[in-house]
């Protein structure tokens, strides 16, 4: 219905604007009483479209021309395009796009680190009901961490008649002399020798004491067989364990509650230094291993 | 959304508050009077005989230092005997900063056993002990 009204009255839109306001007059004045409502309001909705559109102005096509070849049809302008290159008016919606995905895959996110939160949490508490009811789950953990440390195995320069009958005795048990240090803090003083011999293995041991009350021990076993070599447990704080190298020889360094264990083993042989005594004391002792 | 937030600083709360317990146990196992020790149970060479091999070493010289009690239990977990550590039996030694030898026990023959081996070192006013379980052996 719109569109046949549009074609019936298309000839009022070649009309001026004063000639239709003119027709308008006409009709409120008509004595007739005809029904020109569809004339009317098709004559305001011309106005009202050109009243919208601004009118422009006339064009002076032969300045717009002169002017186009003053400013822009330059040798300078050669290749040049008239209009400015396109600026990226998609970025703006491709910004919001990927933005709107990333908040889409939050919820997501936030799904899966509540269910890891949850596991984890659930794991733990199972691990602490297994430990009280008995079974060592953080001791099997501990294996090598700052609480326990598993190891699987160990020079006369005027020195005591202690020591010297310290690497008498290894030589008896048919451990190398070598193997013990050629030197010990010299404000130390050693202790007799001991020896532990069982069925299993033999330990040759030596105490030094120093006029301060501090001591520390040598002590190196020789297993019978590499079969019955025990697991051995060593206690350590949370420092960290420090590998020391001398002579091929791989030393580890524990520290426990302010004393000092330094432990080697190689097949059955096993050697350690430990007690009050200093880092670098017990790797000058370590250095003197093998020496004269 | 509260429910949420809830459950998960809960949870989070719940994981922080174990690693802290479990990082308070880890501190305590170092200690004041053990360097380091070993326990094992071979079977002897006579009828029933199980053989405790330990060696224990104190920082320092020790008060009293060595294995205070040997409990026994066969195969299936059930109690059999505890033997207490002294002096006299060389389980414990004295003023010293090592205790090593080897225990003798008569047990069943044929039967299986395994043991709760405590050792200990006493420094001073410092104790400590360890507990060890040995593995299982079967009496000769």
């Amino acid at each position: 219905m719109a569109q046949e009204n549009c074609e019936k009255y298309a000839y009022l839109d070649q009309l001026s604007t004063q000639q239709l306001e003119q027709l308008l007059l006409a009709d409120t004045e008509d004595p007739s009483g005809r029904d020109t409502s569809e004339v009317v309001f098709h004559i305001l909705e011309v106005l009202q479209t050109r009243e919208d559109v601004p009118a422009m102005e006339p064009v002076d096509v032969a300045q717009a021309w002169e002017e186009f070849q003053q400013y822009y049809n330059t040798p300078e302008g050669e290749g040049q395009s008239l209009y400015l290159p396109r600026e990226d008016s998609e970025r703006p919606e491709k910004d919001a796009c990927a933005a709107s995905k990333f908040r889409s895959r939050l919820p997501a996110l936030w799904k899966t680190a509540r269910i890891v939160a949850a596991t984890m949490a659930i794991l733990l508490s199972l691990m602490v009901g297994a430990q009280a009811s008995g079974l060592n789950i953080f001791g099997t953990l501990a294996q090598w961490t700052n609480d326990i440390f598993h190891f699987g195995i160990d020079k006369e320069s005027g020195l005591a008649e202690n020591y010297k009958l310290f690497l008498d005795l290894l030589e008896e048990r048919d451990i190398p002399r070598s193997y013990a240090p050629s030197q010990y803090p010299s404000d130390f003083i050693a202790n007799e020798p001991l020896v532990r011999d069982d069925d299993s293995s033999s330990l040759v041991e030596i105490s030094f004491s120093n006029p301060n009350g501090s001591t520390f021990s040598i002590g190196i076993t020789r297993y019978a067989s590499p079969d019955i070599i025990p697991d051995r447990t060593f206690e350590k704080d949370s420092s960290k364990v420090e590998i020391y190298t001398s002579s091929s020889k791989s030393f580890y360094i524990l520290y426990n509650e302010g004393s000092l264990m330094a432990t080697w083993a190689d097949g059955v042989l096993s050697e350690s230094i430990w007690g009050d005594i200093s880092s670098d004391d017990i790797k000058s002792m370590i250095d003197s291993i093998g020496g004269s | 959304m509260r429910k949420r937030l809830f459950a998960f600083i809960f949870s989070f709360a719940l994981a922080a508050s174990l690693c802290f317990s479990i990082s308070f146990a880890s501190e305590n196992r170092a200690s004041k009077t053990l360097s380091f020790y070993s326990v094992s149970c071979r079977a002897g060479s006579k009828s029933g005989e199980l053989r405790f091999s330990y060696d224990v070493r104190a920082n320092t010289t020790a008060d009293s230092v060595g294995v205070s009690s040997i409990v026994l239990y066969n195969s299936a977990g059930v109690y059999m005997t505890t033997v207490l550590g002294s002096t006299s039996n060389g389980l414990i030694d004295s003023n010293c900063v090592t205790c090593k030898d080897t225990y003798s026990h008569t047990a069943v023959s044929g039967n299986s056993y395994y043991a709760a081996v405590t050792v200990f070192a006493q420094i001073g006013d410092e104790y400590d002990s360890r507990k060890i379980i040995t593995d299982v052996v079967t009496a000769p």
